[in-house]
């Protein structure tokens, strides 16, 4: 059993608690176990793979114990079944037609069949674990799934069995309404510290390079990002993507690989104009190791930020029939702008500048504003969902030439509201008085103003 | 109150009254239309009925239904091809980055690390907003897919509401096409798998199936490719999961999703959680460009085709807006072209001359060509063209050969002998030429600045719809050379002369409007500037001039570079100003307007009306018309009497169809015309009185007695409760007994 433990504890740095903590509660296979045991913690805390590489070690025949990835098995009968065929040692192949242990449609089918299976063969006594990955999906299935599994060796008559839950909600958010269930072992696995990252991430060294260089690095890249971004992963991710760029100088001789200072000047373009792109992943891996080389610091380091922004932007697919672009400016100017100004901006023969002065120059208007205009302005708040008649209202009286009401800005509409750029709040079978959201940046609004050469910011009300 | 219902059985259904066509349209068609939706026998011809009042040939009229085949087959494959062509590039490129997926990419750069986790291989395929047209684009994609091995699921949205609806989808296509390559490979073990106790959306079956299949055949090349046709319409929640699951798996099955989008990247960012997109590792592709796809079908459709139906500017116009100004779809530009060719030979009697146009594209005209004898209709049809008027007339003028424009005007025989072909060839070689035109204009953009340059769809507007002289466009096009230089200057004659020598002109003489040999004009402008002082020098002696002139403002205006260069002698600057003239005279030439050419009348389509008419509907006008005009739609004897009984001034509108209310109007109508006499409220109970008051006077008239109070209450009713449906009115907690009116600005 030391063994396992000692394997486990090189493979995760900073685990070792957690670690321990599970061990013991495993203990002998003929042990009884906990009904339940609740792991959880924030994301990318080692949870899932420090339970699975501790059960495939504990139990190598794989008999013992179930996974089940809870977002995969959506319906209850492939939970079951799945289940069973891990317990079982059943592996469906050609053989037996691809067929599963047994057929489980409900709770009561799959209790009987786990009945037959341990207490009636008498296995009973021997613990069988069922891990249940992402969890929270459990709520969902039915207010008696959860309880039910959590009372699972009550229901069977005795057989040893324990549920191992996984998630990354507490265990609060879980506890059944009803009671029903006593509350299960927690284990809680904390945010790693500095420390452990460094631990965890000097396993991601490359074997070619020395480490501790490559932990300078690690180190800096951490104190840029911990403060917005404690996802493991994604820090793994910025290293993999960045750290290339960062040895690039030393290869080229630009920089010796003691001359921290310098590498990190020449790293700094990517760290500025990419790091955001490659979190967000507008810019993919493949994408940034296939054309990053191209960006090089030693050829042009202006160069560098324009290629990445070009990198990110380089398709970017949205065009528009004309009409519809009109359709969306005046569904955006709909849902941002408050519809007692309509007349004063829409209507014809006034200038919407002049008006907007005057209104703007009003002693309560201005307290109510400080420099960055009101606190509750729609901007802040968020689209507003209007009538599809005051959306038309306002197209037919921004658009230049006349258009016919032909059936074709009908079908944009509804074209519009397909594609999401408009999103439909009212109910869904209700054919009049249908009312719609503009689900469209500020950002992707003004470059298609542009493109049809619209002036919107003399038509919003309260921007900055 | 009988007579009152009767109109209205022809247009029970309300669809089927708002798409009726407007009555402006000249009544060959209307009668072509009408019959062929009436009356069910006329079907028997494909819908084809003899023009001129039943006494075309039957002959003529299977000629126009052969023809119309002939044509629109291959014009609709032309399309596809097309489409398929400009589609090809982006396939094939998602097709590449399918083959290279999930193999390690050998990197250029050192101090790589391996990836912290798996991901998915994904591309972002770009397909426009045009959704209808993308069935077609997505089954290319997954034929082509398909046919390099892989395994292919194609989803659509609508079939994929639920994540189990989903998987259960993609697994059927996916497990169906191994099952084929297992078959293909021989494998007997297949007959077990049928009608086995498996769970439809069980992933864990492709993983099991997959190791199976990899086992037996050595196909390690392949890939799952899973294809979300169009990702908007999915719901956010099954593709995140789908994402989770599809990540889990790809360890074991290289799985390869193509997301097919419609709008930009930030509709991935809108649905999928930040969890999800990390773990896809995206690249992005342009798939369909619907643009350049109209780019191409025009080229080829429009611009290249002489021998084939030509659209005018008006109707070009009403195709285009379609395409740019609504949806960008290619489905319906080429739906609005085939009703337009089908108009064309269902209802153009003339339509028969295209076989005789196509002969003569093709250089080989010959008497004996015309299919059909052509009926004296036919003949006096032609002769009322004012284009054939004119250029009778014209060779009236020209030669002052009496006798054949006496026959051609008298003698059918000696019109389709000798007068149609003459016409035809000028006509086709109008095209040529006006093809000509625009391939320089083409060649010319090349060399002007980038914001100079429009699409040839746009060029074909311009050609076709404006004269040459008025549009900004070709101005700023010669402005553009005139202030070439010369190395320019020579590149770009090098350009027109390899353009003009590739085209295939029959007739130089009438390619252009007087005869104008554009290759050879272009061969001297070539010569001139290769060879400036000779060929140049007598013109600058003739007027005298010193030999260094003085470079005035405008000079200096129209050529820039004569400020820093001032090595140019004046000999040059004058070859300059003639190669400009030149290319001016051919660009003029060329593209002069289609209404010169003979025929133009029937080779152009025009019926711009109609293709709006029938392709966007205006319901809501409609419905104001059949209300407001009833005399349009139900021309009975009582509609006549009442527009001429409407001798008042105040009642009687300019166009003359307006009416009196008349009792023996359907009662909605009644109601309708009420109210357009309303303000923003109206009193319902002024409303029944009036109604009331129409009621009653027919009937006093008729029965002497005046009908229930009750009957006329519940008449008026449903009238009003049609008006609501209609949306012309609307209740309002306001005012009591008031409804508001919806109505205005008609």
């Amino acid at each position: 059993m030391s063994t396992i433990g000692e394997r486990l504890l090189t493979k995760f740095p900073g685990r070792n608690d957690q670690i321990e903590q599970l061990l013991s509660l495993l203990g002998e296979p003929e042990d009884p176990a906990p009904p339940c045991v609740f792991v959880y913690g924030p994301s990318a805390t080692g949870k899932t793979s420090v339970i699975r590489d501790l059960f495939s070690e504990y139990d190598t025949s794989g008999c013992h114990y179930a996974y089940i990835n809870s977002v995969e098995c959506f319906t209850p009968r492939l939970l079951f079944e799945r289940t069973l065929n891990a317990w079982a040692g059943h592996v469906p192949s050609p053989e037996n037609r691809f067929s599963n242990y047994a057929r489980c449609d409900n709770l009561v089918d799959f209790v009987n069949s786990v009945r037959d299976l341990l207490v009636t063969s008498g296995k009973q006594h021997e613990a069988r674990y069922m891990v249940i990955d992402q969890a929270e999906r459990l709520r969902d299935r039915g207010p008696m799934l959860l309880t039910s599994l959590l009372r699972l060796s009550e229901l069977t008559g005795g057989a040893n069995i324990s549920v191992v839950l996984i998630s990354n909600v507490v265990w609060d958010k879980f506890r059944p309404r009803h009671g029903g269930a006593a509350d299960p072992l927690s284990i809680f696995f904390p945010y790693y510290t500095k420390q452990q990252i460094l631990l965890v991430l000097a396993k991601d060294c490359p074997v070619d390079e020395p480490q501790s260089f490559f932990l300078t690095f690690v180190d800096a890249v951490y104190e840029v990002f911990h403060r917005n971004c404690v996802d493991l992963n994604e820090l793994r991710h910025l290293v993999a993507m960045l750290y290339p760029k960062f040895v690039q100088p030393v290869f080229e001789q630009q920089a010796t690989r003691n001359e921290f200072a310098r590498l990190f000047k020449l790293c700094q373009p990517y760290f500025a104009a990419a790091s955001e792109r490659l979190y967000l992943r507008e810019i993919s891996t493949s994408e940034w190791q296939k054309y990053s080389a191209v960006a090089s610091a030693k050829n042009n380091p202006e160069d560098v930020a324009t290629s990445i922004y070009h990198m990110a932007e380089n398709s970017d697919g949205m065009d528009l029939p004309h009409y519809t672009k009109f359709l969306l400016i005046s569904a955006y100017l709909a849902s941002y702008n408050p519809s007692r100004l309509d007349v004063q901006y829409f209507a014809r023969g006034k200038d919407p500048t002049q008006k907007r002065k005057r209104k703007g120059g009003g002693a309560s208007a201005a307290a109510a504003e400080d420099a960055l205009g009101g606190r509750d302005r729609q901007q802040l708040l968020g689209p507003r969902s209007f009538a599809i008649e005051r959306m038309l209202a306002i197209f037919y009286s921004v658009i230049a030439e006349p258009v016919d009401s032909a059936v074709d800005v009908q079908t944009q509409i509804a074209s519009l509201i397909t594609l999401r750029l408009l999103t439909k709040t009212s109910a869904g079978d209700r054919l009049d008085g249908i009312k719609c959201k503009c689900n469209v940046s500020l950002e992707a609004i003004r470059a298609i103003s542009r493109s049809v050469r619209f002036e919107i910011d003399r038509f919003l009300y309260n921007f900055t | 109150m009988v007579d009152a219902y009767k109109p209205m059985d022809a247009f029970d259904s309300m669809t089927e009254s708002t798409f009726i066509l407007k009555p402006s349209l000249t009544p060959k068609q209307s009668t072509a239309k009408k019959t062929g939706v009436s009356h069910q026998p006329a079907f028997t011809n494909g819908g084809f009925v003899p023009l001129f009042q039943g006494k075309e040939s039957v002959e003529s009229m299977e000629l126009r239904r052969r023809l119309f085949n002939e044509m629109w087959g291959p014009l609709e494959q032309l399309l596809v091809d097309t489409e398929q062509q400009v589609n090809q590039v982006g396939v094939s490129e998602v097709c590449n980055y399918v083959n290279s997926s999930y193999t390690r990419v050998e990197s250029v750069e050192k101090g790589q690390l391996d990836q912290p986790f798996a991901e998915m291989s994904t591309a972002v395929a770009f397909a426009g907003v045009n959704t209808g047209d993308h069935n077609k684009l997505f089954e290319s994609l997954q034929a082509q897919l398909t046919a390099s091995g892989h395994h292919v699921a194609l989803l659509e949205s609508q079939y994929c509401t639920s994540l189990g609806s989903m998987l259960k989808c993609m697994l059927d296509q996916i497990l169906g096409s191994l099952d084929e390559d297992q078959r293909a490979a021989g494998n007997s073990r297949l007959g077990v798998l049928a009608g086995a106790k498996t769970i439809a959306y069980d992933m864990g079956l492709l993983k099991l199936r997959w190791d199976e299949a990899a086992g037996s055949t050595s196909t390690r090349s392949n890939r799952v490719v899973v294809i979300l046709q169009d990702f908007e319409g999915f719901a956010p929640m099954v593709v995140d999961d789908f994402v989770r699951i599809a990540t889990s798996y790809c360890h074991s099955v290289p799985i390869v999703v193509v997301l097919g989008l419609a709008t930009s990247y930030e509709s991935i960012h809108q649905s999928l959680t930040k969890a999800s997109i990390s773990m896809l590792n995206v690249e992005k592709f342009n798939l369909q460009r619907s643009k350049e796809c109209i780019d191409a079908a025009i080229r080829s459709v429009f611009v290249r085709a002489t021998g084939m139906l030509s659209f005018g500017a008006e109707a070009y116009k009403s195709l285009l807006d379609q395409f740019l100004l609504y949806n960008f779809s290619i489905t319906g530009f080429v739906k609005k072209l085939k009703f337009a060719a089908m108009d064309f030979f269902y209802a153009q009697p003339l339509s028969v001359l295209i076989s005789m146009l196509q002969c003569s594209a093709s250089g080989m005209l010959s008497v004996r060509d015309c299919p059909i004898r052509l009926s004296p209709e036919q003949a006096e049809l032609i002769r009322m063209q004012r284009s054939v008027q004119r250029f009778l007339e014209q060779q009236l003028e020209e030669t002052d050969d009496r006798n054949h424009f006496h026959l051609a005007l008298s003698n059918d025989e000696y019109l389709q002998k000798t007068v149609l072909p003459q016409l035809l060839r000028r006509l086709v070689s109008f095209r040529a030429g006006y093809c000509l035109g625009i391939d320089f204009v083409v060649a010319l953009q090349d060399m002007v600045p980038e914001s100079l340059r429009k699409p040839i769809r746009t060029l074909h507007y311009y050609g076709i719809g404006q004269k040459f002289d008025d549009c900004m466009h070709w101005k700023a096009l010669s402005a553009v050379v005139r202030r070439m230089k010369v190395p320019d200057m020579e590149r770009l004659l090098a350009k027109l002369v390899a353009v003009a020598a590739a085209a295939a002109i029959v007739d130089w003489d009438f390619a252009t409007k007087d005869g104008l040999d554009v290759l050879q004009l272009l061969q001297q402008s070539r010569a001139l500037l290769s060879n400036p002082e000779e060929l140049a020098k007598p013109e600058s002696a003739d007027t005298g001039e010193p030999s260094k002139r003085i470079r005035t403002r405008t000079d200096m205006e129209n050529r820039p570079f004569l400020l820093f260069d001032n090595s140019s002698s004046d000999q040059m600057l004058s070859a300059l100003d003639q190669c400009c003239a030149n290319i001016e005279t051919i660009l003029r030439a060329c593209l002069s307007p289609y209404q010169s050419a003979p025929l133009y009348e029937v080779f152009y389509y025009k019926h711009s009306l109609l293709l709006d008419t029938t392709f966007s509907a205006q319901p809501r006008a409609a419905v104001q018309a059949a209300l407001g005009k009833t005399a349009y739609y139900i021309d009975c004897d009582c509609c006549k009497a009442a527009t001429c009984d409407s001798d008042d001034p105040d009642t009687a509108s300019e166009d003359g169809v307006d009416q009196r209310v008349m009792p023996s109007m359907h009662d909605t109508s009644i109601a309708y015309r009420l109210h357009q006499e309303c303000g923003r409220m109206i009193n319902l109970y002024d409303w029944h009185s009036a109604f009331s008051s129409v009621v009653e006077g027919e009937s006093a008239k008729a029965r002497g007695g005046s009908p229930c109070q009750r009957a006329i209450q519940a008449r008026f009713m449903r009238a009003v409760e049609e008006m609501r449906l209609l949306g012309f009115i609307k209740s309002t907690q306001r005012k009591t007994d008031h409804v508001i009116r919806l109505t205005w600005g008609m």
